[in-house]
């Protein structure tokens, strides 16, 4: 069953993206929403399974199509992200009565670069994020506002974040892992933190309330 | 939020690192300037073009204890005791 809550996310899994995931993760749950990102231990029918179950479900999706050329000049460029947000949109445009209703985000380093190597997505919302955690952390919680009248701006968010890594290699450090490696912990487990860490730091910060009393006290999804 | 999440030892690390307040000031770049924020405070204090006038202006919180300096990725560039 779709829902409105949760987002699907397809980036790449590396050490180089892995500073533009975290605060990606950390922005869709600090506006409350649930990131839905797939494992990548799985074998790969079950993996494709899993992530079309993943799109499925999401009425949101957030396709990264920064990092498809090679790390290095000798490597391969890398198809999965185009390849991922194909499927997506083909399960849109294939049955509009259940999947209609989704919406993409598209983002890229450079605001035109997509023109010259996929202009088949032109029209759709498309947002740079110059490889910039601050303002990945921008444009999507721009894209979601209208969403939300109860999202923050993106300074609260940067902020918290901010906070939020200072706690995460402190924690991760202590635990013996490497805080920089995208492998430490899994996804969900990254998720779970944050979910976690999110609730005490508003609390502290009385941010909830607030938020509820800018919009009158209620909240809209 | 509303859901209620299955803690693990290293998700009560996550909650209570979040509730307590160390008296830690923070140092961010942001794209206005540096940022100082104290822990527990919902916004910034002072937005300074600098990072050195930033971090002057952390030490210079009475209720600062430590000052932790932020690197543009949000990772921890330094971690000192209040000058």
């Amino acid at each position: 069953m779709i829902s409105p809550e949760n987002v699907f996310i397809n980036c790449p899994f590396d050490n180089y993206y892995f500073p533009l995931l975290k605060p990606l993760l950390f922005t869709l749950i600090y506006v409350e929403l649930n990131p839905k990102i797939s494992e990548t231990s799985d074998s790969g029918e079950i993996r494709l399974n899993n992530i079309k179950n993943l799109m499925a479900i999401s009425k949101y999706s957030i396709h990264d199509l920064s990092r498809m050329e090679p790390l290095k000049t000798k490597d391969y460029p890398r198809f999965n992200m185009p390849f991922e947000c194909g499927i997506d949109f083909g399960l849109k445009m294939s049955n509009e009565e259940n999947f209609g209703e989704k919406k993409f985000l598209i983002l890229e380093k450079e605001q035109h670069r997509y023109q010259k190597v996929i202009s088949d997505i032109s029209g759709n919302d498309i947002k740079a994020h110059k490889n910039d955690p601050e303002q990945i952390i921008k444009v999507v919680r721009d894209w979601f506002k209208p969403t939300n009248p109860a999202i923050p701006r993106h300074k609260e968010i940067w902020l918290a974040y901010n906070e939020f890594e200072f706690d995460y290699e402190s924690i991760l450090n202590v635990e013996g892992y490497d805080p920089k490696d995208i492998s430490s912990l899994t996804f969900s487990d990254i998720i779970e933190n944050m979910a976690a860490w999110i609730p005490e730091y508003k609390e502290k910060n009385n941010i909830a309330q607030q938020h509820l009393q800018e919009i009158g006290g209620s909240v809209v999804k | 939020m509303a859901k209620i999440i299955k803690k693990t030892n290293l998700t009560e690390k996550f909650s209570k690192a979040a509730s307590t307040n160390s008296g830690r000031v923070h140092v961010v770049p942001t794209k206005d300037g540096w940022a100082v924020k104290k822990e527990g405070a919902k916004r910034a204090s002072v937005v300074t073009p600098t990072k050195g006038s930033a971090v002057k202006a952390a030490n210079s919180l009475k209720s600062a204890v430590r000052v932790v300096v932020h690197k543009k990725d949000g990772t921890i560039h330094s971690n000192t005791k209040k000058k």
